[in-house]
Parts: C-alpha cells; structure tokens; sequence
C-alpha cells in the first residue's frame, strides 16, 4: 500500500489538527495509508484515541534534537527516524504534508523528500508573517494555502520573487 | 436568553474576544441584558484571558460572560449550549475548520470577521457579520424575534453546508498532492 505522511506538533483540539484529521481519513479511504508525525510533543492528545480507533499510525518522536539520556527508547527512536526520514523518505512515502508554516523548521532539512506540501494553515490577522524566506527556497517544495487572502498576504510580505516553490491552493473540506 | 458561544482557544493569535466584550456593554446600554457569552477553550494565554475579564468588569459585563477553560468537543457540548447560537470568527469570508463543523453539528452559526481590511462579499446573508455594527444588529434582531432569525440563520447555514464537501474534481486534485507520481485520476474512492 502506498504511504503518505503527515506532519504537525500536536494533536489537541483545534483547526491544524483537524485538518491532519481529514487528510488521513481522505487518504485512507483512498487506499493510501498514513502516517501521523508529531514532533517534539510525547502527551497523549485529542486525536490520539480517534487515529487508534481508525487504525491510523501516530508516531511521537523528535529529529531535531535527539539527545535524551534520560529516555533511551525514546533517543533510539529519535535515532531510527531521523536517519529514516533523511535518507529514506523518499522511497518510502509518496509525499510528505506538513501543516503549518510554523513547522516546517522543524523538517526542512531533517525530511529529505522531492514532494514536501506546506500547508498554509494561518492568516495575517493571527500575527505577523516571521518565516524566513529560505522555507520557500525550494523548487520541489509546494506551498499551499487554503484562502486566496493568504495568497495575497504572502505576495504583500515577501514579493512573488521569493518563491522558488510552487504555490497552489485548495480549500479547508470535511470528508463525507 | 440569548446564548452564545465562543469556540476558540483563548490565545494571542485568536485574540477577537473584546469586540464581543465591547458589544455586551453596547446591548446592556440598549436595555438588552440578557445575552450570555461563554468562552469554549483552553486557556493558552493568562494575559488574554485576564485581559477579557478586566475589560467585562470595567464595562459592567461580567456576569454576562463565562469561560469552560478547557477544549470541549463539539459533539459533547450540553444540548443548553447547542442550542445557543455560535459565534464564528472568520477572515472575510473565510471560514476555519470550528465555523465548518459547527454549521455540519446544525448548531446555527453566526460569522464574524475579524480582518476588518478586507472587502466583503457577503453583506446581504445573514449569518455573515463584517462589522461589529451588523453583530450587535443581528444580536438586537434574535432578542426581538428568535423564532424567525434563528430560522434565517439555519437557512444560511444549510446553503453554505456543501461548499465543504470535496467534488470528485477536488477529490481528484488532493489525490495528486498526495501521489504525485502516480496517474491517481480512476483511483478515487
């Protein structure tokens, strides 16, 4: 079966997570199996139990810092996906969706994939845009947003020469 | 009674909450005190929240006001407080993933935009409040005649409800973002 993973902090009630919830069911009605990444974040959330109870794999690890004497297991796990993700991301999964442009520092050079979608998920009313122009410096990375406004703020902040990635847009949806 | 909820986590990012606190004092000095507020959400933000309780207290609102201080899911709302009407923030017309289950939980959903730049395309339906003029007269409206607003408000609710739903166009086009290098177009579910 064909893999997709996905890629976010947390998995507490809100509007991120739900979003990690519909592109898992989507891709798993689809015949594409999932899996969730959260990063950085070992608590037991919301939407842990719902992903148990559809079968859909979480896992819970860091890449960026993996020193943790303290937890063993969880350093030999770290170890185990960050050399997974680096060199073998590619072949395993057929994309990798990150959500949020507030996490894509913490995959930008620890998930090696030619398909890497980033997924807009924030509006200029939330707070400034901070995100350094080198998350957009990819040619084979997408940038997607899921409001025209977004398109225009991103415009607005960083001139259309920045981006080096494609951008496409697709709304925010619930699965049947 | 009127009772209106607020699904947010209350947080800096999501930070609308004053206007509501502004239009409880604005309807109290209208004669209309029987509007309640509650907050749905996990504080995330003390200053936030300290912040809506010191302006509800300056303004002489507070006991209009009250928080759950933790994320409740939807479906386990009490049916006192599905029954209220839900306060959306949206930017312009876009509506988030809270607006978008609300409207699927059939609880009637009234959107606020919080981005006040941005032009409005929406004006003339009901549950879409670009200012916070048209919020406090769309609150004054269901205080004069529940029945019939509520009615307009499911009604605009029903009619935004299968902009959500993916056609199998769109279905298509996820499919490809997720398998790039396949030819994804009879594979659909």
């Amino acid at each position: 079966m064909r893999k997709i993973l996905i890629v976010n902090g947390g998995l507490v009630i809100g509007g991120a997570e739900k979003l990690v919830h519909e592109l898992a069911v989507f891709a798993q009605q689809n015949k594409i199996a999932p899996t969730i990444l959260i990063l950085d974040n070992y608590n037991q959330e919301y939407y842990d139990l719902i992903f148990k109870q559809k079968k859909i794999r979480v896992v819970r690890t860091r890449l960026n810092v993996i020193k943790n004497f303290r937890a063993p297991l969880k350093m030999l796990r770290s170890i185990y996906w960050r050399l997974k993700l680096k060199f073998l991301a590619n072949s395993i999964y057929e994309s990798v969706h990150v959500i949020g442009l507030y996490n894509i520092y913490r995959v930008k050079d620890t998930v090696n994939h030619d398909h890497r979608f980033y997924w807009h998920v924030t509006n200029a009313a939330q707070g400034t845009y901070n995100f350094p122009e080198t998350y957009f410096d990819n040619p084979d990375d997408t940038l997607v947003c899921i409001n025209q406004y977004q398109l225009n703020e991103l415009d607005t902040h960083y001139g259309n020469a920045v981006f080096k990635c494609k951008r496409g847009l697709f709304p925010l949806f619930l699965n049947d | 009674m009127i009772n209106l909820n607020v699904i947010s986590r209350i947080a800096e990012d999501k930070n609308y909450f004053p206007d509501l606190i502004k239009i409880l004092h604005l309807l109290k000095n209208k004669g209309i005190t029987d509007v309640q507020i509650l907050f749905i959400g996990t504080v995330y933000s003390p200053k936030v929240y300290q912040n809506i309780m010191d302006m509800a207290s300056r303004l002489n609102v507070s006991s209009n006001i009250a928080f759950t201080e933790k994320s409740i899911p939807m479906s386990e709302l009490s049916d006192e407080i599905k029954n209220g009407y839900f306060i959306n923030f949206t930017i312009g017309e876009f509506t988030g993933f809270s607006g978008l289950e609300s409207i699927k939980n059939g609880f009637k959903t009234i959107f606020y935009n919080i981005d006040k730049s941005l032009k409005n395309e929406c004006d003339n339906v009901i549950a879409y409040c670009h200012t916070r003029d048209k919020l406090m007269d769309l609150i004054i409206n269901i205080s004069q005649n529940q029945a019939l607003t509520s009615e307009e408000i499911t009604a605009c609710n029903q009619k935004m409800l299968n902009r959500f739903i993916l056609n199998s166009a769109m279905k298509r086009e996820l499919l490809a973002m997720m398998l790039p290098k396949s030819n994804h177009s009879d594979k659909l579910a």
